[in-house]
């Protein structure tokens, strides 16, 4: 499948936008959680025109990253450039989408990628912090408080700059990638992968929640119980 | 005049801790941790003498991002108070595990998995109650903490961090069951939409299916995401053979 050098540069520059905003949220400041891969995934969704997908991907994507790395921990995975890499990607091919959800699980496989690529660049910029410390520091003895504060607006820019190109650089790569191996896997199904990766991520938040908590299981069943009686679904791709 | 003077600090003190405290992870390093972001929140109401305190708080120091900003608050009085250094830096250091220890259960193990189950659950009204589920989910606990957490800290000092702690615990008894139950929902949905897709034995699949998964993921080699990985290549090399 062909992707036209305009097109392709619009995809990376809107994966490279909103990946270097959540990149901020994820790592900087605020926290506001709309970094994590649902969604992450709606708010990419909806730029590339698209929020249904998004969503989609957002959730398989939130179902395997369940548990992923918090801000302090030595970062396994880049999930917010990865989401969005991935539902870029998908988003992308979604005009020649096949029934057998070809573009859903090239997006998802750019996604784990992208975020397995992008953590060695996350440790990078917080050794880069260490030299904006000791620099702020040294500033800080010479009487200059307002150090600190561009420090702070240094590593934020550096933090915004690394997602946008762990992001753009993913997007790009795996549209490349996918230019060249669509065709061949828009004639493969990929369905039963796709309705097996929620038990895969319910199995997760499982042993997670409420695998040593006996409160936790009477919570659980009343909640089974709950979507039984109501007959509540959640639709499947 | 001289007390609304007063009263106008006091009530300012805590928004610009506050406000500061947004940035705490902002310069975190291998090195001093979230030191550099917690030295900027507390020394951000000095006029004098700036410098010289954030400088005295710029090591090593490591919390939650949304319980920090209560023990922020809590050194930037006693500070405000001209505690002695080392008084200062005893309280901060036996003050910053407990928090932590309290926060990330909240916070890590209890409300972000919360959030994505509100995600998932609300995927089924459409993509943008998901995304604010979501969102809400997370956000509106952690903004009460932050707000709550820096009063506290500030007016209580020790005391004010004790109750932000107890405060987190008790919120994590109440989310751990909340999420539970929007677990059990998300496994009656799915339990329901494999019936659906697959006739009267779906339900079995999908048990065997999750229990499957669950024992494979018991393996600390195996991640959910090589699972995810092994699901796409078999699905869709299988698929070519039959």
């Amino acid at each position: 499948m062909d992707i036209a050098w305009p097109e392709l540069a619009a995809w990376t520059g809107r994966a490279a936008v909103v990946g270097g905003v959540l990149a901020v949220d994820a790592q900087a400041c605020l926290h506001l959680i709309v970094s994590q891969p649902l969604a992450a995934g709606v708010l990419t969704g909806w730029v590339c025109g698209d929020a249904g997908l998004g969503l989609m991907v957002g959730g398989y994507l939130q179902l395997v990253w369940a548990y992923g790395a918090s801000p302090g921990r030595t970062p396994g995975t880049d999930v917010s450039s990865g989401v969005v890499a991935g539902v870029a990607v998908a988003c992308a091919f979604s005009s020649n989408a096949a029934p057998g959800g070809a573009h859903i699980a090239l997006g998802l496989l750019a996604a784990l990628a992208v975020g397995w690529a992008g953590a060695p660049t996350e440790r990078r910029r917080r050794t880069a912090n260490e030299a904006l410390a000791e620099w702020a520091l040294r500033r800080l003895r010479e009487g200059d408080f307002g150090a600190l504060g561009r420090a702070h607006a240094a590593s934020a820019a550096l933090t915004a700059l690394r997602g946008a190109l762990a992001a753009g650089v993913g997007c790009f790569l795996w549209l490349a990638v996918g230019a060249v191996v669509y065709n061949r896997l828009a004639v493969m199904d990929f369905r039963a992968a796709l309705v097996l990766i929620p038990c895969l991520g319910l199995a997760s938040f499982f042993l997670g929640i409420v695998r040593t908590d006996r409160k936790g299981l009477a919570f659980f069943a009343a909640g089974v119980a709950v979507a039984l009686l109501a007959g509540f679904r959640i639709p499947f791709p | 005049m001289e007390r609304a003077k007063r009263r106008a600090f006091r009530l300012r003190a805590p928004v610009g801790i506050f406000l500061k405290s947004l940035l705490l992870q902002c310069m975190w390093n291998n090195k001093t941790l979230q030191g550099p972001g917690f030295a900027w929140a507390v020394a951000s109401l000095r006029r004098r003498g700036a410098a010289e305190l954030a400088a005295r708080h710029m090591g090593f120091f490591n919390s939650t991002p949304a319980m920090a900003p209560c023990l922020a608050a809590a050194v930037a009085r006693m500070e405000e108070q001209d505690a002695e250094p080392f008084e200062v830096a005893r309280f901060k250091e036996s003050a910053a595990g407990p928090l932590a220890a309290a926060g990330d259960q909240l916070f890590w193990a209890t409300l972000r998995p919360l959030a994505g189950l509100a995600g998932l659950v609300g995927s089924a009204f459409g993509p943008l109650p998901a995304a604010l589920l979501s969102a809400a989910a997370y956000n509106v606990p952690q903004g009460l903490f932050r707000v709550l957490g820096t009063t506290w800290g500030y007016e209580d000092e020790a005391a004010g961090v004790g109750r932000c702690i107890g405060a987190a615990r008790r919120a994590t008894i109440a989310g751990k069951a909340f999420a539970s139950v929007l677990l059990g929902l998300l496994a009656g949905a799915l339990l329901m939409g494999f019936g659906d897709l697959y006739g009267s034995g779906g339900e079995l699949v999908f048990l065997c299916a999750a229990t499957g998964m669950g024992w494979l993921l018991l393996s600390p080699r195996v991640s959910p995401e090589r699972v995810c990985v092994a699901l796409l290549a078999l699905s869709g090399g299988l698929s070519m053979v039959f």
